[in-house]
């Protein structure tokens, strides 16, 4: 930690550094003011800008979240996962990634049902956005396969597609959350709390779109992202739930943003 | 060590990155996410834009919308990179791997011109997202300096280094913040940003006089200017306490002080920064229009520096 | 679960044919949002860019609040606790307005 050829630095640096997140600390010595003023008040701006803008940025990671519990909670939420966890790198875009868990311990929000698991989803959404690009196999694609080829194809999926799971049901929380206000009052739907969901996060070209999955989906969809051939991944997939759907399950794979090239087919796992 | 004390006569020499080709001397806009369809619509006035400028740290993503907009967008408009997470003022040395990523992002969009911050940012692993102040000492020029050449040598060009807005002072302090950036240029070779609304905060935080400020400023170093809209807030004793918070129009004192500082200078690129509250697009593009417009006044007066690279490239 | 190695050929190739029938008439169905298996939801912003940076102070003051103290005030206060007296957990997702 320290900097052999600036010793004198590391001093003051590491005492305003902790007293930034911890407002019971004393700001570092040495600071002063024209007017003789007192410090604090005026330390207390980097205090807030450092807090603030953190919350802020989790805000929009969020919005559900956000919506869910009130802006009031969350922010208070937020701010004691940004003292608990504060970035560790500059690349914002990957800070938030802890709130999940952190929700899923804070005992405040122990009440809340799904909180934790929409949070994840939201936190799924953001990675996407600013996942790697890469082309989506088109239907003709598809329509060149010599059809009992099919079983033994195997995709590369896109690098930005991931498949989720939840005990909750986080995805149709999440959803209801997309309608505007007016459809919301209107349409009042309850939903089985004790339902997990599953669902598939893609972002074919720029938006990011979240797919929920039929019974079975989720086995279907985490094996193909493996690596497994259609096949396989498919007979997996029908004895994890009975209910499994083999057509409905391939017109997903075969939406843009899921699949984006054919693997070499004898590729089988074990 | 005070070379930039004397404006020099004739033209002044221009800071220019590695690349051979700094901004151009017009007012350009900071680039939000909201606004990347407007940049690339004729229709909203965006073709008046100079240039845009991003935060680095905001297109080190691996793929998605950042990129696909920015890269579409540069094609049309110089660009600038703004890092704001480099924390060059830090006490521990510069992160590494930061370092490396800024590289990626400065080969692949090859911008006009970068710069970073006189602050630190970070504290061992920890990251603040602000600007953090330092005193201004022998130990602490050093420290800095030794940070800008590393980078540069890192990074294979020139940089830029923008004044901060502050709200406190340290007792550690042994020279004005003018005096330590013209020795920071002196020992590096580094450009300036010239935030002429940091100016007016710190000036105002700390009791000083932002018109002797922009006085003495090294204007042969500057390479950029930033033009923000602050907060109004009050110390323990009353005082008034101007927080920059880029989220209001630029106040009539910061075009005055701009207006001040463009006579000694000669045009240089000007940016709008909005990061908070982000208006319309239409806002932003009448803050740039009016940035442009006292460009061209300041080039007018009979004090002004030579402005023949105005005419020539003023969109 | 040993016994099961892969669906047939055969199989999967009527699946398939099936598979291409749906995706063709997909869009049809955006319209039943979330309650249609197969259908993506984009949300609500079309922009998922999470926090970004600011080089900017803030006047916004945070009110240094510990959640423990506050009651949430949003839309979860409408759902039903996990324990209902009815036992079976119902959760209404939409801000409920009862005649």
């Amino acid at each position: 930690m320290e900097n052999p050829a600036h010793p004198a630095a590391s001093h003051w640096q590491e005492r305003f550094a902790a007293a930034l997140l911890d407002a019971e600390r004393e700001p570092p010595r040495g600071l002063k003011t024209w007017n003789g003023s007192d410090p604090v008040k005026r330390f207390a701006v980097y205090r807030n800008n450092v807090v603030v803008n953190l919350v802020d940025g989790l805000c929009e990671t969020f919005p559900v979240c956000l919506e869910l519990v009130g802006e009031e909670f969350f922010r208070a939420m937020a701010t004691a996962f940004v003292r608990a966890a504060p970035p560790s790198g500059p690349v914002l875009a990957q800070y938030g990634a802890e709130l999940p868990d952190f929700v899923e311990q804070f005992e405040p929000a122990a009440d809340i049902p799904c909180l934790a698991d929409v949070a994840r989803l939201e936190w799924a959404r953001v990675t996407a956005w600013h996942g790697a690009d890469a082309v989506s196999l088109r239907p003709e694609d598809w329509s060149a396969i010599a059809p009992d080829e099919l079983a033994r194809i195997s995709v590369v999926c896109h690098p930005a597609a991931a498949v989720m799971r939840f005990s909750s049901p986080a995805v149709s929380v999440w959803a209801a959350h997309q309608l505007d206000a007016a459809a919301r009052h209107a349409k009042p739907e309850a939903v089985d709390i004790s339902r997990g969901e599953q669902c598939l996060v893609i972002r074919p070209e720029l938006e990011v779109e979240v797919i929920l999955l039929p019974p079975g989906g989720v086995v279907f969809f985490e094996r193909l992202m493996s690596g497994e051939i259609l096949g396989m991944a498919a007979a997996t997939a029908s004895a994890s739930d009975p209910q499994f759907d083999i057509s409905a399950n391939l017109a997903t794979v075969m939406r843009p943003g899921i699949a984006i090239r054919f693997a070499n087919n004898e590729r089988t796992p074990q | 060590m005070q070379v930039f004390s004397q404006p020099s006569a004739g033209s002044r020499p221009p800071v220019k990155p590695a690349t051979g080709r700094g901004l151009p001397p017009c007012a350009g806009i900071g680039l939000k996410y909201q606004h990347y369809r407007d940049m690339l619509c004729p229709h909203t006035g965006s073709s008046s834009v100079g240039f845009v400028e991003v935060h680095a740290e905001n297109y080190m993503g691996q793929g998605g919308a950042p990129h696909h907009y920015l890269e579409k967008i540069r094609r049309d408009f110089p660009l600038s990179i703004h890092g704001v997470g480099l924390s060059i003022g830090a006490h521990g040395p510069l992160d590494r791997e930061h370092l490396q990523r800024l590289q990626r992002l400065l080969d692949r969009y090859q911008p006009e011109s970068f710069s970073e911050h006189l602050a630190w940012s970070s504290h061992g692993d920890c990251f603040y997202g602000d600007l953090l102040p330092l005193p201004y000492n022998d130990e602490t020029l050093q420290l800095v300096s030794d940070h800008v050449s590393q980078t540069q040598d890192a990074l294979g060009r020139t940089i830029l280094i923008e004044n901060p807005s502050t709200y406190v002072e340290f007792t550690a302090s042994t020279m004005e913040e003018i005096d330590f950036l013209k020795a920071l240029v002196a020992r590096t070779g580094c450009g300036l940003l010239l935030d002429v609304n940091n100016v007016h905060v710190s000036c105002t935080n700390h009791n000083r006089i932002a018109c002797e400020y922009i006085d003495a400023f090294p204007v042969d170093a500057v390479g950029e200017i930033h033009l923000a809209g602050f907060a109004e807030d009050r110390d323990e004793a009353g005082a008034p306490l101007l927080i920059d918070a880029h989220g209001s129009p630029i106040h009539s004192t910061v075009w005055d002080l701009y207006e001040r500082a463009l006579v000694r200078s000669g045009p240089i690129a000007t940016l709008i920064e909005w990061d908070s509250d982000v208006p319309a697009f239409s806002v932003l593009a009448a803050e740039a229009a009016m940035a442009q417009s006292v460009m061209m006044r300041a080039a007018t007066t009979p004090q002004a520096r030579p402005a023949a690279i105005l005419s020539g490239s003023a969109a | 679960m040993s016994t099961i190695k892969t669906v047939s050929a055969a199989a999967m190739a009527s699946a398939f044919a099936a598979a291409m029938t749906m995706t063709a008439t997909a869009p049809a169905q955006a319209q039943t949002k979330e309650k249609c298996y197969g259908v993506s939801l984009k949300g609500k912003n079309d922009c998922a860019a999470g926090p970004g940076t600011t080089c900017a102070g803030t006047s916004k003051v945070d009110y240094q609040g510990n959640a423990w103290k506050y009651v949430a005030k949003g839309t979860c206060t409408t759902m039903a606790s996990p324990k209902s007296p009815t036992g079976k957990g119902q959760l209404k997702v939409f801000k409920e307005k009862k005649a």
